[in-house]
Formats: C-alpha cells, structure tokens, sequence
C-alpha cells in the first residue's frame, strides 16, 4: 500500500512538473481522457507513434540541412510541418514551440538557424521521451502493484 | 568765389542723391510715372543743368522699368531675372562711375580754368605795370633829351659840360628807376671830325672792337681803345652820367647794335629799342633806348629824310636791364653788370667830355638844333618829339642815355625794391614766375627776364608795349608751384561713387534677401507638401491598420452574435452580451483611430437615425460595469424624465463621446464613483432643483465632487438668455440635452488642463500606463461641435473632474408632452412587461443614488418608494396598504450594521402577507457580496451588483423571482453529450499524413461513439470516397504532401457531381447507389491554422466547414451538428 501510495505521488509530482515545466499541455489530457477501457493503452500507442515519427522526421531535416551545397528547405520546411503538427496533437508544447521557431527559419532560408532549431528540437524530443517513458513506467508500477493512477487536475 | 562753386557743387549732389529717391518712388508707382509727369517734374527741378540730368534720369528710369518688367516676370522666370538683376546691377555701377569720372573731370577742368584766368589777371597786371614803369623811365629821358637840348644846345656856348651832366642824371636818377645810366652823344659828320675832336681833346673811339671783346676791354686802359676809322659820320657820346663815363668818346655808330638804333631812332623821331643784348662786362642782357634830338622842330609828319637831318643830339640810349633769378645773385650780377658798364662807358666816353668842350661850337653850327619846342611840357612822348627851347649848344652834343638798374648808393635799392615791389604786390597769395621775352625775331625769342625753368603747367602771355613799334615784347607768366590737388573734386566724385556703389550694394543686398525668402519659401512650400503627404500617409496607415484589426474583430463580433441565436439562459446571455459588447468597444476605439483621420480631412458626418437615449447609455454602462465592479468604483446613470426616450441623431456618435468621457473617468477613479447624468438643458437653467442638488454633499459616492455648473460656464447657450435655448428647444422639435459625467477621480493638473482638448495629448507620461490613443477627448470635442453642442469640464486635482457637454437632437416621437406622461408605461413596456405595476422598497440614505436606483426600477414599471434606513423601512412596509414585491437594499446599509440588518430580516420575515417581499442587496462588486453573504451566515437575499440597468436588472429580478424563467441547465455539459448523442454510430473518415494527428483524431471521435477509418492520404481518401458512400462524414486534412485537402475534396466533389448527373439524366441506375440520387458526403476541413482557413475558402473548394485541429468540444459539435439530426 505504502509503495502504490509513493508510487502514486510520485506519478502526481511528475505529472505536474510535466505540466508545470511546458512540456505537454492540455491536449495531453485530452488525449488521455480519450484513453478507456475500448483502448487501455491509446496514450502509449499515440505517444510512441509519435516518437517513432519524430525520430524520423529529425533524421530526414538533419540530412536534408547536412547538404552543404543545396539545402532542400521545402523538404525540410515539410518535416517541420508535420512535426509541429504531431507535437500539437499530443500536447507536446514545447516541441511545438521550437517547431514555429523552426518554421520560420525555414521560411526565411536561415541554415544556422534551422541548425540550431534542429538541435533544440531534438533536444526537446529527448527530454519529452525520458519524461514521458518516466511516465508510463510509473503507470506500469502502479497499475503492477494494483493501485490505480491518481487524476491530475 | 570758391564758395559759390563748392555751393553749386553740392547743390548739384544733392540732386543726384535726390534721384534715387524719385527712382523708387516711380517703382512704385509706375502709372504715374508711365504718364510722364514726373520727367517733367524734374526738367523743372533740375533748372540748369537739368538736360544733362535729365539724359541720365532717362538712362535710370529706362532701368527702372526693366527693374519692374523684371519684378513681374521673377515668379516666372527667376534665373532670366537673376541675370538681368546682374547685368542692371554692372550697368549701374559703370554707369555711376562714369558719371562721378565725368564730374571730376568737369571740377578738375573748371578749376583749372579758374587758375588759368587768375594767372591771365595777374600777368596782365604785371604787364600793365611794368609797361607803365617803362613808360616813366622813358619818359624822363625824354625829359631829359629835352634837359640837353635846352641846355646844351640851346645855349651857346653850352651850359652843360660833362661834369655838369654827370651830376645833373646822378641827381636825377631816381626817377629814372630802370634806368642804369644816361649818356649823350653827338652827330658828327666826317668833315667836322676833326674840329670836333679838336673841341673836345679826344678822337673819336670805334666801339665794335670793344664789343667784340669787351673782357679784354675790361682790362685795357682807355687808350688801348683804337680811334674811329673814317665814317660818314660819327656818334661820338660827350656827356655821360658817371656810372658809365667810360663810354664818353666812343662812337656809336660804330656799335652794331648801337648804330641800327641810333639810324632807326632818327628816322622815326621816337624811342628804340634795341633788341636785347648781352652787356659788354656782364653778359646780361639789356635793352638801349635811343631817342634823337632834333636841332629844329620838325612836323609831325616830318620825314625820315628830314629827321635825320635834324638830328642833332643823336640818340638816347637807354638800357634796360632786366634782373632775373634769385633775389640774391640779382645784386651780385647788377653789380657786376654796372661794373662792366662803367667801365665800357668810362672807356669810350672820357674823351668825349674833352672833345666836347672844345667842339661844341662846331657840331652845334652843323647840326641845327631843333627850333622850338613843344608847347606843353611834359607830354615826352608826343609824336613830333620837337621839344621847344632845345638849346643849340646841346643839339650839337648828342648824349647817350644808359639805363641801369643801380647806383651805388640809393638808387640800388629804389629800382630793387620797385621791381620787387611790383612782382611781390602782383603776387597776391600765388606767387607767379614771370618771364619777359623780346619776341621781335618770332622764332627766337630772346628771354629778357625770367628763368627758363621749363614748367609745362600753365601759361599765360600778355604783349608788352614799349613804346617802340618795331621792337615787340611779351610777358610770359607761370605759377610758380603746382597746380594742387583737384580735393574738391575728387571728393565730390568719390562721395558720388560712393553712395551710388552703396545703393548698388543695398539693390542688391535687398535683392538676395528677396531671393533668399522666395528660395526659402519654396522650400518651406515643399517641406510643407512633404508634412502634408507625411500626414496623408499616416492617415492611410491608420486607415488601413484599423480595417486590418477591424476585419478579425468583425469575426469575433459575429461568433457573439450567432451564440446569442443559440439556447442560452440569461446569466449566459448577458456574458455573451458583455463580450460582445466589448468586442464592439474595441472596434470602437479603432474606429476612433478611423475618426481622427477623418475629423482631420473634414469627412465626418453624422447620421441621422431614431435611437433609445437610455439602451446607449445601457449599453455603455454594461460595457464598464466589468471595470467598475473590479475597481469598486460606482458606476450609475441618471436620465431626467423630462428627456424624450427616442431621439433622432447620431447614436454611435453620441455613445462615442459618453463613452470617451466615461471611459478616462473609469482610467482615472480609484475609488467613489462616476456618475453620468443627462438632463435637457431648459431643466438645467431653469429648474433650482438641479442647482441645489449640485450644492449639497449629496453626492453619490458620498466623496465631494467638482462642481459640475463650472464645466459649462463657458457654454454659449448658458451665457445667453436663458429664453432662447428654451424657446429654440420647445418651438421646434429639437431637444437639447446636456449630459454630465462625473467623477472622483484624481483630477487633470492644472498646468494640462488648456491642452486637454488636443489630439493625442496625454495629461503626464506617468499617465501612458494607463493607455489609450489620446485622442478620445479631442475626437468628442469634434462630435460635439457637430451636434451643435458645446464641452467643457472642470477640474480639481484630487477630488475629480466634470466633464459636461451639450447636444442638440430631434424629437423622435412627434409628441412629446403625451410621451412623457405615458413614458414610464412605454419604457416597462420596451423592456419587460412583467414587472409592470410591482412595487419596489429601496432603502438608501443617500437621496442621490436613491434617486438613481429609483430611476432604474421605475423604468422596469415598478414603483419604487424609498426609505433611509431599516426602520422607515418596515415601518413603510406595515403601512403599506399594498404589497411590496421587493426591498431593495443598499450594501453599504447593510454591511454597516449586521446585527441590524439580521434584526431587519428578522421583522420582515414575519410580516406575513401572503407573498413576502423578496430581499435584494444593491451592491457594488461582487467580491465584496459574496463575502459578506457568506459571513453573514444568515439567510442572505440576493444581490444585484450595480452598476443598474434595465436589462441587467430584468436579468437579476427574473433569476430571483422566477419569474418567466427559461429553462436551466448546466452549460458546461452541453457539448459533450450532444456530441456523444450526435456521432454515435456514425462512419467517419478521417483523412491525414501525420499518424500522429490521425490517431488522436480517431481516437477524439471514437470517444465520441463514432465508427473511425483512417486514410494517410489524399488519393487514398478519394478511392473511399466514391459514391455509394459508406462514410457519414469526412475530416480531412488540409496541408498534405502530394494531394491535399482541397483539390482531394474538389476530385471528390466531382466524382459525385459526375454521379449524380448519371443517375439524373438515367445513365446509372438509381437502386445501385442506394436509391440516392443527390450524392454529398460532408467533408470537413481540419487544420490548426484558424485564421489562414476561412470559411469562404472551404466552402469554394466543395467543403462543408471546418474543425480545429486539435478538435474543440465546442467547434466540433457545432460543425457536425449542422449535417447529424440528434440521434
């Protein structure tokens, strides 16, 4: 009982922190609140999904701006499009953020700026994964020692 | 004399001065001018020398008007003018240093004449003088050719001898002052020779050897002379005056120069000359004069035959020595001179005093002396020369008569000081040089006096008469400095170029100046043209900046709008209303920013329209209630009765400037109220009530206020009679209202009270916290002016300002005596007919905001009494015969004293008389009522939260009363479960390239009960989107690579347009897409970029709407509930 109620802290301080610190927002409560019986791992399916796109997406922008000579910034301008459009639809808010940054670097055919747009992102990307995999270990824990996971307000 | 000339000179500068002077003055005006007045002005003027003036006053006056055709043409063509200014400006400085050259030269010459005619004056003078001096001399040496001819041979045997003689012109030589020495001689013949010498003791010397080497004879004694050679006759001198004894026996015809006289003097029977000689000893020149002596009288018309045999005394010689140079070598060279002569005359006459006594007899028998003489003694110079009484004895003698210019004692100094005399007088101031010539031989003339100082200045010769025809002498007169400096006119020609060069410089100093304004004008006209154009752009940024705005915020307006179409409860309208109401604020104040472009181009105009005075004023005070209530600052309202409730005007306009005003009231109030009034303005000036009212504390808030009959001190319509507004206002149908809006705040300083008016003008810096544009006042002031009123304020810092400004509408009800009577009726009747004949407790302390909350229930229909506290207050409900359906009462008596206010609920509760009256707090913020509800712990009544308006107050009694009371539900609950009902079941496409958002979507509609496919692309949604459809819907996705949404959704719409023509016109059968003939599917746009995806854009391309992506509860459900009936 002891270790579900730490457990069920814990998942509470790093919901909130989540929020708190920008990395998701409200949509990520939709999305779980969309998340029941019909489809118990709808967050962690989405969420993956979207993991496995951003590794993508970052790996075709890294190579597409790689090219020293013509950087195909439609292509480019593309991925970050999608991306900001994923990141949007999970809540990721600070993916999203870097997104719009990026986008207008793209616009404006800034290659520096794209560069380190790209760095923030996959940045962003890594520290979203860790938390979020935190995350649902957390659910995992708690739903293995047979509590349930708290409502964050 | 000089004086005159310099008078006359200037006389003549002053008119030159005077020209420029007529010049400018024909500039000006050239009419008068062009009639030839002036030219003849002037010829009158200018007298004598007016044609010379006048030939350069045409010259001027020629410029002048080229001067003037050239002012004309400037603004055309300035750098035509420009050069002509040049070439006139060269023109008139040549011109005038012409002029000023001529006028010295005119001076210069005038002078010089001047000079010339006074050294001619002078000259003549000195000629004049010195002739007549001659002329004595002369004469006493005719009287003295007299003097011998009596004496010496008249008598016989002679009186005079050669001692006699000598002492005798020695004695007389005075008057003789030219004179340097007299001898005699006489006419001897050849064959008297002998006799002759033999009489006198000496032979008869030659003279011309003597001439001839006159140093050696000098030196030579006497007798080295040699003795005559044979002649026809001789001329041997006998008597001699001492001075020049030495010349006693020398024959005179024996001198060259000598014997040409002595033959001329006889022939001619009067005084020669010789031509002037250089003197034996001396070298000086001098003149011999020669006078014969006749031994009888001859007639005048004797002639030269005759003469000469008359002869007796031959001839009188007279030198004539003139002294030239320096006064100093003079003496010395007359003393040489003399010497010299002395001793030739002593050589050549000592024999001929010997021979002279012994010869006498026999020259005076040979030569017959002249008969008689003159009758009148003295006339010398009398044409016979036949003296009377000549003596015999003397006639025989001849004398040779030398002039000298000395003697050794006296006489040097008379002849000195006369001739000194005569040159020194006649010199006046100037001394002159004078110089006399004998110009017998024309070519040569021999300088008988004089330096030969060449001076090439001027020269001035007059004729000398000496008596002697043949001979001809002249005077030649020279100044001896100079000629000085022409200062006169040199100065007057400088003055003249001078002052003309200064007019020259002052043309053209005045006309750079005048170029430099017009170059300066110009530019100003440009900057001008620039500030304006700068102006015009603002206001088109302006313009287009606030249609920019306006565009998104019409958006926002219309959402409201079409919200409040939907099933609201009043509590949610009301918020709708507020926001909407905002939102139109907000378009307000950019169309302020419109306002102030078109104020400024002059394009306002104001509509004519009916409007409710009192809805405005609702409308603005729910748009501030908000502010106010945060602030805790009371807000309210008061329309005089009197005032009609429909108007024709400019409502947007008039609620502009109420809400300007109200708008800086509420920036500006931290605490008490704002209370906005409006009353007609016969009521104003007419009615004590209002006066009063104004004077007492009572105000709303409690807070003193400023005296709002300031603000509207400066109002025409006040400082006129008061008749006329009230006989304007009532004559016709306008209503002028006066609408005051007041507050407790903190003020405007004093310092930026007299620019408060101004656009864009902010009171302090510290004051742009607050925001704004600045220029809502200015703008209200404009608005004003155009309803034919008039704003003013006053204010206090600290205690608060008034703003009062007056309006002029129409009537909007024809009549408005009837209205008024039946007005509260009509007023319940427009907003809520359910309240009417209810009546109302209000219990307030403050009469003022009693009557306010008064007016506000009244216009709901209810009447309203009012009491001061708690008791009147249940005392007037016991007395009551009615019922009361409602106490209102004031918070501020309510939370003064709780304990009362539950002792008043208390005693009213048990008043029982069938339906209690329903309690309600008036308050002002809704913190502060809530809590107070809370604490009381008491069955609380409900509060109102002022500020009061009609509608607010339907809103709250209706919520209160339950009175018509629509249905309530919870609001939030809406969406979600209509949209559950809406989409359950449902087969729904959802179409987007990100898994991601495909996921959630799908996931978002599941929820929902809906039946979702996904498809990744455009082409793929197209294959499952042939009609028949299986999909009640479709989301799809805009922005997608290859295909997106739109041309998806256009190949989709016309696959089904294809369709649907098939099946109408029989080509498909209608059974085999499911008996439908009219294929749609709805097609949904999702995109996350709201503002870019307009409605119009889905709708060209065949869509039905669109969704935000992520999905709204909200948007969702309006969307799909416009195509899904309620399941």
């Amino acid at each position: 009982m002891d270790t579900v109620s730490q457990l069920q802290r814990q998942f509470v301080d790093h919901t909130t922190s989540l929020y708190r610190e920008g990395f998701v927002d409200d949509q990520f409560t939709q999305l779980q609140k969309l998340q029941d019986e019909n489809s118990p791992d709808f967050v962690v399916e989405v969420v993956t999904l979207f993991f496995d796109d951003c590794e993508k997406l970052i790996n075709n922008m890294a190579r597409a701006l790689e090219q020293q000579q013509e950087v195909d910034f439609k292509q480019v301008d593309a991925s970050v499009h999608q991306l900001k459009g994923s990141s949007s639809s999970i809540g990721a808010m600070r993916v999203k953020n870097v997104c719009v940054t990026f986008r207008t670097f793209c616009e404006a055919q800034n290659r520096e700026g794209c560069l380190r747009c790209l760095q923030q992102v996959n940045r962003e990307y890594s520290l979203l994964k860790n938390k979020l995999q935190t995350l649902f270990r957390l659910e995992q824990q708690i739903v293995a020692a047979g509590g349930t996971i708290p409502a964050v307000e | 004399m000089s004086l005159v000339h310099v008078l006359g000179f200037w006389f003549k500068l002053g008119n030159l001065l005077w020209l420029p002077c007529c010049w400018i003055v024909s500039v000006i005006s050239t009419n008068w001018f062009a009639s030839g007045g002036i030219q003849d002005t002037k010829v009158a003027l200018l007298g004598d020398g007016g044609k010379m003036w006048l030939r350069c006053w045409e010259k001027i006056s020629g410029c002048s008007f080229k001067i003037h055709d050239n002012y004309y043409q400037y603004i055309g063509s300035k750098r035509v003018t420009r050069t002509w200014w040049r070439m006139l400006l060269v023109t008139w400085v040549i011109g005038w240093t012409m002029v000023s050259a001529w006028i010295f030269w005119y001076m210069g010459s005038q002078a010089t004449e001047k000079r010339k005619e006074a050294l001619a004056n002078m000259c003549d003078e000195r000629a004049r003088m010195l002739q007549d001096q001659f002329n004595v001399g002369m004469n006493h040496i005719q009287a003295m050719s007299i003097f011998i001819s009596i004496f010496h041979h008249g008598k016989n045997p002679s009186a005079i001898d050669q001692r006699t003689f000598a002492r005798y012109t020695e004695r007389t030589a005075f008057e003789r002052p030219l004179t340097s020495g007299v001898a005699y001689a006489a006419r001897v013949l050849h064959s008297e020779k002998e006799q002759f010498e033999k009489q006198q003791g000496w032979t008869i010397k030659r003279m011309d050897k003597l001439e001839q080497n006159p140093v050696h004879e000098d030196e030579c004694a006497q007798e080295a002379l040699e003795p005559s050679p044979i002649q026809d006759e001789y001329a041997p001198v006998i008597f001699a005056q001492d001075t020049i004894a030495h010349v006693v026996s020398l024959d005179m015809l024996s001198g060259k120069e000598d014997r040409e006289n002595v033959l001329r003097a006889r022939e001619s029977g009067k005084g020669v000359l010789t031509a002037p000689l250089k003197l034996i000893k001396t070298k000086r020149l001098g003149v011999i004069l020669t006078f014969a002596v006749y031994k009888r009288e001859l007639p005048s018309n004797a002639t030269p035959n005759e003469r000469i045999q008359a002869t007796d005394g031959k001839e009188i010689h007279t030198h004539k020595h003139k002294v030239e140079k320096s006064k100093s070598s003079k003496e010395e060279n007359v003393g040489l001179n003399l010497w010299g002569w002395l001793k030739w005359l002593r050589s050549h006459l000592s024999h001929v005093e010997n021979v002279g006594s012994n010869h006498s007899n026999a020259i005076w028998v040979q030569i017959i002396p002249m008969s008689h003489a003159h009758h009148h003694k003295g006339s010398a110079l009398s044409d016979s020369y036949g003296w009377s009484g000549l003596q015999r004895r003397w006639a025989i003698s001849f004398s040779r008569i030398i002039k000298s210019l000395m003697l050794y004692l006296g006489g040097v100094f008379i002849i000195e000081s006369l001739v000194e005399k005569l040159l020194q007088q006649l010199a006046s101031k100037q001394t002159i040089l004078v110089n006399v010539f004998d110009t017998t031989n024309q070519s040569h003339p021999i300088s008988m006096y004089g330096s030969n100082v060449s001076n090439d200045g001027l020269e001035h010769v007059s004729h000398l008469n000496f008596g002697d025809p043949f001979r001809k002498h002249e005077m030649r007169c020279r100044f001896t400095q100079k000629a000085p400096w022409p200062w006169l006119a040199i100065t007057t020609s400088i003055g003249i170029l001078v002052i003309a060069l200064l007019i020259g410089h002052i043309f053209h100093a005045t006309f750079n100046r005048i170029a430099k304004v017009e170059d300066d004008c110009h530019k100003m006209m440009e900057l001008k043209k620039r500030a304006e154009a700068a102006d015009i752009a603002k206001s088109q940024f302006l313009a287009t900046v606030s249609h920019e705005i306006r565009t998104p915020m019409n958006g926002v307006l219309g959402m409201l709008h079409m919200l409040m179409d939907t099933d609201l409860d009043v509590t949610q309208q009301e918020y709708v209303r507020i926001a909407q109401a905002s939102g139109k604020a907000l378009v307000s104040l950019i169309n302020e920013v419109l306002d102030q472009a078109k104020i400024e181009s002059g394009k306002l105009e104001l509509e004519e329209v009916q409007f409710d005075l009192r809805a405005v004023l609702d409308d603005v005070l729910s748009l501030f209630s908000g502010k106010s209530q945060g602030k805790g600052v009371e807000l309210a309202v008061y329309i005089s009765d009197r005032v009609p409730e429909t108007l024709i005007g400019d409502p947007g306009r008039f609620r502009q400037i109420i809400t300007n005003l109200m708008g800086n009231s509420i920036k500006f109030t931290q605490q008490g109220h704002i209370f906005v009034t409006v009353h007609l303005v016969e009521e104003v000036t007419n009615s004590i009530e209002v006066e009063t009212e104004s004077l007492s504390k009572n105000t709303l808030s409690g807070l003193p206020v400023a005296d709002r009959r300031q603000s509207w001190k400066g109002f025409k319509t006040f400082s006129q009679d008061s008749s006329i507004p009230t006989v304007t206002s009532s004559s016709c149908n306008s209503v002028n209202i006066i609408v005051s809006v007041e507050d407790t705040g903190d003020g405007i300083p004093l310092e930026a009270q007299p620019r408060i008016f101004t656009p864009f003008m902010q009171v302090g810096p510290s004051i742009s916290r607050y925001g704004g544009t600045g220029i809502g006042l200015s703008i209200s002031k404009c608005l004003v002016g155009l309803m034919k009123g008039e704003i003013g304020f006053v204010s206090i810092p600290k205690i608060g300002s008034t703003f009062t400004f007056t309006a002029v509408f129409t009537n909007g009800c024809s009549n408005s005596i009837e209205y008024n009577s039946q007005q509260v009726k009509n007023q319940s009747n427009s907003i809520s007919a359910e309240f009417q004949g209810m009546r109302a407790l209000v219990v307030d302390p403050r009469s003022m905001r009693a009557k306010v909350s008064r007016y506000h229930i009244q216009r709901l229909g209810i009447n309203v009494e009012i009491v001061a506290d708690f008791n009147q207050g249940l005392s007037s409900i016991i007395r009551a015969n009615a019922v009361y359906h409602m106490v209102l009462i004031e918070q501020e008596v309510w939370d003064k004293d709780l304990s009362a206010s539950n002792l008043f609920i208390h005693s009213f509760k048990k008043i029982d008389r069938g339906v209690p009256p329903k309690l309600f707090l008036l308050g002002n913020s809704v913190s502060s009522s809530t809590e107070n509800t809370t604490t009381s712990g008491i069955d609380s009544p409900s509060v109102i939260t002022k500020p009061l308006w009609a509608s607010m107050l339907v809103a709250s009694l209706q919520r209160a009363m339950g009175v018509g009371n629509k249905g309530n539900f919870r609001n939030g609950l809406v969406p979600s479960l209509s949209l559950q009902s809406l989409l359950l079941g449902r087969k729904i496409l959802i179409v987007d390239d990100n898994d991601v958002n495909r996921k959630v979507a799908a996931g978002a509609l599941r929820r929902y009960g809906a039946d979702v496919v996904n498809a990744e692309s455009g082409a793929k949604a197209i294959s499952l989107l042939k009609p028949p459809h299986h999909f009640d819907a479709c989301f799809m996705d805009i922005q997608m690579p290859e295909m997106d949404g739109f041309e998806a959704t256009r190949t989709i719409r016309d696959m089904e347009q294809k369709i649907n023509n098939c099946i109408q016109h029989g080509e498909l059968s209608i059974e085999a897409y499911d008996n439908v003939s009219d294929w749609h599917v709805p097609i949904l746009a999702m995109t996350a970029d709201v503002i870019h995806a307009t409605h119009e854009e889905c709708l060209k391309c065949g869509m039905d709407g669109y969704v935000s992506k992520p999905f709204e509860a909200e948007q969702l459900y309006r969307e799909v509930a416009r195509f899904f009936q309620s399941a």
